[in-house]
């Protein structure tokens, strides 16, 4: 799986560069995610935007991300799209991630809510 | 040629291994490219097929490979059916017979939501075990 990372401020984001997250793919997305976190990255944003297709493990893996940060930082879905966002709606999990449209509406609604 | 109504039975099948789940994957978006299904219901026969074939690798071969995972493909212009088969271990009652609950999301959930989303996506679902093993019956209306 291929992930670019770049900072902005307090953020770390993280941009899924493969089209597919599925359960071949769900392992190798917590170990690199949850590397970020015990590095001190707290804060991410993980740009799902090129993803057309997504799965209920690798759901699972974000979920498990979620929980590793707790309430030490801030885990925020951007660029759902299409069936990928159905999974989150289906699941109702829109309800448990922070989730928004692209990076930028991320960062401000982030920097309006700091 | 007239092909404003045809019909297609397409038999597929992987080895019980999950990195074998995106060829079958790229199999049914060909498919459904060439058939000029939708987006939306290209991506939630994907989701179904995903998720069925996920549960056979995992919950009937128990993640065991050199097992045949069959998948058919049947279309018409009003419905696509996929049919899911397998040698494994037979799906339990509940899981088939009954719309699924989905996990709780305060809980939580790092996984069980497989079935529940089948339901949620498929206009029908049926389950039979025979002499030949699982099959589990998804169907999808296109019209």
């Amino acid at each position: 799986m291929q992930v670019s990372t770049q900072t902005q401020g307090r953020f770390t984001i993280a941009t899924i560069l493969d089209t597919r997250m599925d359960a071949t793919i769900a392992p190798q997305l917590k170990h690199s995610i949850a590397q970020l976190i015990n590095e001190g990255h707290n804060c991410i944003i993980l740009d799902i935007s090129a993803v057309t297709f997504m799965d209920s493990s690798s759901l699972g893996a974000l979920v498990s991300l979620l929980k590793m940060l707790g309430n030490r930082g801030d885990l925020i879905i951007t660029g759902a799209r299409g069936i990928v966002a159905d999974l989150f709606k289906l699941t109702r999990m829109d309800r448990v991630f922070r989730m928004a449209v692209d990076v930028d509406t991320a960062l401000g609604a982030s920097l309006a809510t700091a | 040629m007239d092909t404003n109504y045809q019909e297609y039975n397409i038999r597929l099948s992987i080895d019980s291994r999950l990195e074998q789940v995106r060829v079958l994957s790229g199999a049914l978006r060909g498919i459904g490219q060439e058939l000029q299904l939708t987006d939306d219901k290209l991506g939630q026969l994907e989701l179904i097929m995903v998720e069925a074939v996920n549960n056979v690798i995992e919950h009937a071969y128990q993640l065991e490979s050199g097992n045949e995972v069959h998948v058919r493909v049947e279309y018409s212009p009003q419905e696509v059916h996929l049919i899911i088969s397998d040698h494994g271990q037979a799906m339990p009652d509940q899981l088939h017979t009954e719309v699924r609950v989905m996990p709780n999301p305060e809980d939580l959930p790092e996984g069980g939501w497989g079935m529940g989303l089948i339901h949620l996506l498929a206009d029908s679902i049926r389950y039979i075990r025979d002499a030949r093993g699982n099959h589990l019956h998804v169907s999808k209306h296109l019209v």
